[in-house]
C-alpha cells in the first residue's frame, strides 16, 4: 500500500506533466537545443577533424608536444552541446518542479490529497518521482534525437564513446535534477506558485550564473595570479596559453630555435604551472555551483581540458605553438570519470540537499 | 465513534480549540455549529491528524488519532470548505484518483464510482472538472467524500454557497448516507442549514464548546439566562385547558384545542409541563425560529 500510494501519485504527476503544455513546449525547446547544438558541434568536429588530417598529412610531421597522437572524438560534438545544454536544462527542471506542490495549495486540492490515508512522504516522494519520471523521458528523447543527428550525419561513436555519451546523460539528469529538486523545495516553502517560481530562478541564477561568473573567476584571479610574462627576447611573440574557460587552438609561429631555448622551455614551464592552477581553483568553485559541475563532467567527458603542445615540421621548419583538448591524449573513461568524481558527488549533493528541504518543509506544512 | 478529549489547538498564543469534550455517538448526524473563527475546520482538521493540537486528543472509532492517523483518515471521508479538484481529469478520474489512494481495488473503484455518480447526478463525468459550476463541484465533493464508504463523514460547509435547489439535494445526499448508518458530521455557521440536517449540535464560539446535545437542549443552555420571546408548540392527547403564565403573550389553538402555538416573552416550557401533566403531552417544543433566535443572539455576544 506504501509503495502503491507514491506510485499513484507519481503516475498522476508524470500524466499531469506530459499531457500540460508548458513541458511540452519546454520539450520542444529541448529537443530543438539539441539539434541546433548538435549541428554546430558537427560542424565543428569535421574543422577539427580536416585540421588533425592537415598536420598529420603534412609530410614527414614529428610530434613534439604530446597531444596529437589521437584524432578528435565525436564527444567534442557533445561538448559544443553542453554550453547551451546546460542553462536549458535548469530552466526546464525548475519549469516542472516549481508548482508541484503549490498548485495544490492554489487549487485547494492539498488538504483533501492529505486527508487520504497515506502519509505525507508518499505524496512528496510522489511528486518528487513523477516530475523526475518526465525529465528523464525528456532527456531520454533529446539523447535518442541526439545519437539520431549523429547517425545521420555519418558519425558512429565507439563503444568507449557510446559510454561516455551515457555518462554525459547520467551528468545531465543530476543537473536537471538539482534544478528541479530546487523548484520542489521552493514549491513546499512558497504559498504561491509564482512565489515559488521566482524563488527558484533567484537561486538559478546564483548557482548557474553568479558563481561561476563572479565567485569563479574573482577567486580564480586572486588564487592564480597574473599569467606568466614571456621571456624579453620573445616579447614581440603570443605563445598560446591554456584558457581555463576555453579549448580553442591558438597557433603562433615561432622559430625552432626559440623553442629550444631554456628561457622559452622555463617559460612553458611556468605557463603549464599557471594553467594547472587556475584549473584548480576553477574546479573548486565548480563544485558550488551545478552548471560549473556539469561543465566539468561535460569536459572531462568530451575530452576539453586542455593542454599546450607544439609540432615543428620535419627539417626544423617552421613550428606552431597550441593549446588541444588534454583528452585527446589517451585517457581512458576510467580516469576521466577519477578525475571529475568530485563533480558527479556534488551534482548529487544539490538535488539530495534540495529534496531533503523539500521533505522537512513538506512534512511541517500548515494545511490551514 | 468521536471522542474529543480536552482537544486544544492554540496559534501564536491565542486558543484556536480550547479544551473540547465532546462524545458523538453512532449513526448520529451532528452539527458542529459557530461563527467563522470559532475553530470548527481547525476542529475537523485535528480530526483527521492534519493538524497536531496542541494539548488533549480525539478518537476515532476507538482509534486515536495522535498515535494512528492513517488509520483514522481510513474510515473518514471528509469534504472539505474549499473544494478541490484536479481540472485536467474528468469526474471519474478525480474520483479514481482519491480511490486508488484510498486503497480500494479496481473492481470496487469502478463500482463505487457508477454507483456515486448516478447518486449524485453528475452527468458530465466524462468531462474535464475545471469546466463544472459550482453546485456540480458541491456533488462531486460529496461523492469523493463517500467513495471509501467510510464510517464517519465529515462534510465542512456542504451546503455554502449553493442555492436553494443545491442545498436541498445535498441535504438529500447526506440523509442517504445517514440511511446508510454512516456518522455524519457537518459544520457549518448556517443555523438552519445544521437545523435541518443534523439530529444533534454542539455549539462552537472562540474556540470553546459552549453547547451541545439535542436541539432544545442547546436551545436551554444557550442564553437560558435572559428573557427572549419564544415560540412553544404544545400537542396533547386531549384537549387543552386554558393556558395561565404571565409570560404569555398570545396563544394560536387548533380548532380541536389538542394543540397551540404560544408566544411567550420566555421560555416557560417547564412552567407548562408542571400544568398540563394530566393531558396526555405530545410534544413541548420550541419552534425551530426561537432556536435559531437565541443562537443568532449567542453568536452576536459571545459566550
Amino acid at each position: 500500500m506504501a509503495d502503491a500510494a507514491v506510485v499513484t501519485i507519481a503516475r498522476k504527476e508524470f500524466l499531469d506533466l506530459l499531457f500540460g503544455r508548458r513541458f511540452l513546449l519546454l520539450l520542444g525547446i529541448l529537443l530543438a537545443v539539441s539539434v541546433v547544438g548538435l549541428v554546430g558541434g558537427i560542424g565543428e568536429y569535421r574543422e577539427m577533424l580536416d585540421d588533425y588530417n592537415d598536420r598529420l598529412s603534412a609530410a614527414g610531421e614529428t610530434v613534439l608536444g604530446g597531444a596529437m597522437s589521437e584524432p578528435p572524438s565525436v564527444l567534442l560534438v557533445f561538448e559544443h552541446l553542453a554550453s547551451q545544454l546546460g542553462l536549458v536544462l535548469g530552466i526546464i527542471g525548475i519549469a516542472t518542479g516549481f508548482d508541484l506542490v503549490a498548485r495544490e495549495r492554489e487549487t485547494k486540492s492539498l488538504k483533501q490529497l492529505l486527508a487520504a490515508p497515506i502519509y505525507r512522504d508518499q505524496v512528496i516522494n510522489g511528486k518528487a518521482l513523477g516530475g523526475m519520471a518526465a525529465l528523464v523521458l525528456a532527456l531520454a528523447l533529446a539523447f535518442a534525437l541526439s545519437l539520431a543527428v549523429l547517425m545521420v550525419a555519418g558519425i558512429v561513436p565507439t563503444g568507449d564513446e557510446l559510454g561516455r555519451i551515457l555518462l554525459y546523460g547520467a551528468g545531465s539528469l543530476l543537473l536537471i535534477a538539482s534544478f528541479f529538486s530546487c523548484a520542489l523545495a521552493a514549491s513546499a516553502v512558497s504559498e504561491e506558485s509564482g512565489t515559488a517560481l521566482v524563488a527558484s530562478l533567484i537561486v538559478f541564477a546564483v548557482l548557474a550564473l553568479l558563481v561561476p561568473v563572479t565567485v569563479s573567476d574573482t577567486v580564480m584571479n586572486a588564487v592564480a595570479g597574473e599569467a606568466p610574462e614571456p621571456p624579453v627576447s620573445f616579447k614581440d611573440v603570443t605563445a598560446a596559453v591554456p584558457n581555463a574557460t576555453g579549448s580553442s587552438v591558438t597557433t603562433t609561429r615561432i622559430t625552432s630555435t626559440d623553442l629550444e631555448s631554456p628561457e622559452w622551455r622555463r617559460y612553458m614551464a611556468q605557463v603549464q604551472e599557471y594553467g594547472e592552477r587556475q584549473r584548480t581553483v576553477r574546479d573548486l568553485c565548480a563544485l558550488l555551483s551545478p552548471t560549473m559541475n556539469f561543465d566539468a563532467i561535460s569536459r572531462a567527458l568530451t575530452g576539453s581540458a586542455e593542454s599546450v603542445g607544439a609540432v615543428r615540421a620535419a627539417g626544423g621548419g617552421n613550428v606552431r605553438v597550441f593549446s588541444v583538448a588534454k583528452g585527446d591524449e589517451a585517457e581512458s573513461t576510467g580516469d576521466r570519470m577519477a578525475g571529475v568524481a568530485k563533480n558527479f558527488i556534488a551534482l548529487l549533493v544539490f538535488p539530495a540537499v534540495f529534496f531533503g528541504i523539500a521533505y522537512t518543509r513538506f512534512m511541517r506544512l500548515d494545511v490551514r | 465513534m468521536i471522542e474529543f478529549d480536552g482537544l486544544t489547538k492554540e496559534y501564536d498564543g491565542t486558543r484556536a480549540v480550547d479544551d473540547l469534550t465532546l462524545d458523538i455517538p453512532d449513526g448520529e448526524v451532528f452539527g458542529l455549529l459557530g461563527p467563522n473563527g470559532a475553530g470548527k475546520s481547525t476542529t475537523i482538521l485535528m480530526l483527521l491528524g492534519l493538524i497536531e493540537p496542541t494539548g488533549g486528543r480525539c478518537r476515532v472509532d476507538g482509534i486515536d488519532v495522535g498515535t494512528d492517523p492513517r488509520e483514522v483518515r481510513r474510515r473518514v471521508g471528509y469534504m472539505p470548505e474549499d473544494l478541490g479538484f484536479y481540472g485536467r481529469l474528468t469526474a471519474a478520474e478525480n474520483l479514481d484518483y482519491f480511490g486508488r489512494l484510498h486503497g480500494l481495488d479496481s473492481a470496487t473503484r469502478r463500482r463505487r464510482i457508477a454507483e456515486l455518480l448516478e447518486r449524485t447526478g453528475i452527468a458530465d463525468a466524462t468531462q474535464p472538472v475545471a469546466g463544472f459550476s459550482k453546485g456540480m463541484r458541491q456533488r462531486l465533493g460529496l461523492a469523493r467524500a463517500l467513495l471509501p464508504d467510510p464510517a464517519l463523514v465529515v462534510l465542512d460547509e456542504p451546503t455554502a454557497n449553493l442555492d436553494p435547489r443545491g442545498a436541498a439535494e445535498c441535504r438529500a445526499l447526506i440523509a442517504g448516507a445517514v440511511a446508510e448508518g454512516k456518522t455524519v458530521v457537518v459544520s457549518s455557521h448556517i443555523l438552519s442549514e445544521v437545523r435541518r440536517t443534523c439530529t444533534s449540535v454542539g455549539v462552537l464560539v472562540r474556540g470553546r464548546l459552549v453547547a451541545h446535545g439535542g436541539w432544545d437542549e442547546v436551545a436551554r443552555s444557550v442564553r437560558d439566562d435572559r428573557d427572549a420571546p419564544v415560540t412553544i408548540h404544545i400537542a396533547a392527547e386531549r384537549p387543552l385547558p386554558p393556558l395561565e403564565d404571565p409570560a404569555i403573550e398570545g396563544v394560536d389553538w387548533s380548532p380541536d384545542r389538542r394543540s397551540a402555538v404560544v408566544r411567550a416573552r420566555t421560555d416557560i416550557r417547564a412552567a407548562l409541563a408542571r400544568g398540563l401533566g394530566h393531558v396526555g403531552l405530545c410534544e413541548l417544543s420550541l419552534a425551530p425560529e426561537a432556536i435559531e433566535d437565541r443562537l443568532l443572539a449567542f453568536y452576536e455576544t459571545g459566550a
